[in-house]
């Protein structure tokens, strides 16, 4: 069961120790970066935009490896992926309608 | 005995199947949460806001807590597909306790708020932060309740138990809200002073 992603999950534990690590990374980064938004006068556009990539590498390496969405079958991958357009899309609408 | 995969006609799983509908359901739910929060947090006419009381520091090391019990689901699903059962129970330990942990410090962060005047119907800026951090905080109140089920019928079973689908399952609910939280953890927590 579970197709290509069992093989994956079967091999070596190395690459989620690796992935542990890049993400209490990225999070420290994101710490640093607010932590350092006044000293170094960062701009919101800049504070998000920073932000906003650590949060989505963060969470493709968690929805890709952790959940093996990436060695997944595609209907899985299909399932995922248009709930998530849908929902971006529902937030996109709500946040034009009401801000 | 190993739990005997059942028929299907999609290829995986059918708790698995299941779990990727509920995941994807579950998107609309944070997405219009996390949406409500963004549009509220601004309007509150009295009462503190994200700046007066957030503290980073602690939600940082609540979310290093979280990531890490998702590297001992991921562990202890690993260590199912290869029938090592005590390194199997460890991690799902490890999992519960990280989700302990979680919730410990979500408890007190709410007390430190709720003692700093903010409450639930303060302004509509603790509605729209208890709902989306609340619903979250249940979320994995449910994932610690099933790990430990799952780990309590692994203890009691012993050997004649790997149902590596079924922890493949659960890991997906618990990497799931790991990912929300991942988001929350940007958009209401390093995103207050924008």
């Amino acid at each position: 069961m579970g197709g290509t992603a069992d093989s994956h999950a079967s091999g070596s534990t190395t690459l989620y120790w690796v992935f542990c690590v890049i993400l209490c990374l990225i999070t420290a980064i994101e710490w640093g970066i607010f932590e350092m938004r006044e000293p170094w006068n960062i701009s919101n556009a800049l504070l998000i935009a920073s932000l906003s990539v650590c949060s989505l590498i963060k969470f493709v390496m968690v929805v890709g490896w952790y959940m093996h969405l990436r060695y997944d079958i595609r209907m899985l991958k299909n399932v995922f992926i248009f709930s998530l357009l849908l929902a971006s899309g529902v937030f996109v609408g709500l946040m034009l309608l009401m801000t | 005995m190993t739990v005997e995969a059942h028929a299907t006609t999609t290829g995986v799983d059918n708790r698995k199947f299941a779990m990727w509908t509920l995941i994807a359901s579950e998107c609309f739910l944070f997405g219009t949460l996390i949406t409500n929060y963004l549009i509220n947090r601004n309007r509150s006419v009295e009462g503190p806001g994200g700046t007066d009381i957030f503290d980073i520091n602690l939600t940082t090391l609540s979310t290093f807590d979280l990531l890490m019990s998702s590297v001992a689901m991921v562990l202890a699903l690993h260590y199912c597909k290869e029938r090592n059962l005590k390194k199997m129970q460890t991690w799902l330990g490890v999992v519960i306790l990280g989700g302990v942990i979680f919730l410990g410090f979500q408890f007190y962060e709410f007390n430190h708020f709720v003692n700093s005047g903010l409450s639930l119907h303060t302004n509509v800026f603790g509605s729209a932060f208890y709902m989306l951090t609340g619903c979250h905080g249940l979320h994995v109140a449910v994932g610690v309740l099933w790990m430990t089920s799952i780990l309590i019928t692994s203890l009691k079973r012993g050997e004649s138990w790997f149902d590596s689908d079924l922890i493949e399952t659960a890991g997906l609910y618990w990497h799931f809200v790991d990912v929300v939280w991942i988001i929350i953890f940007t958009v209401v927590y390093l995103f207050v002073y924008v």
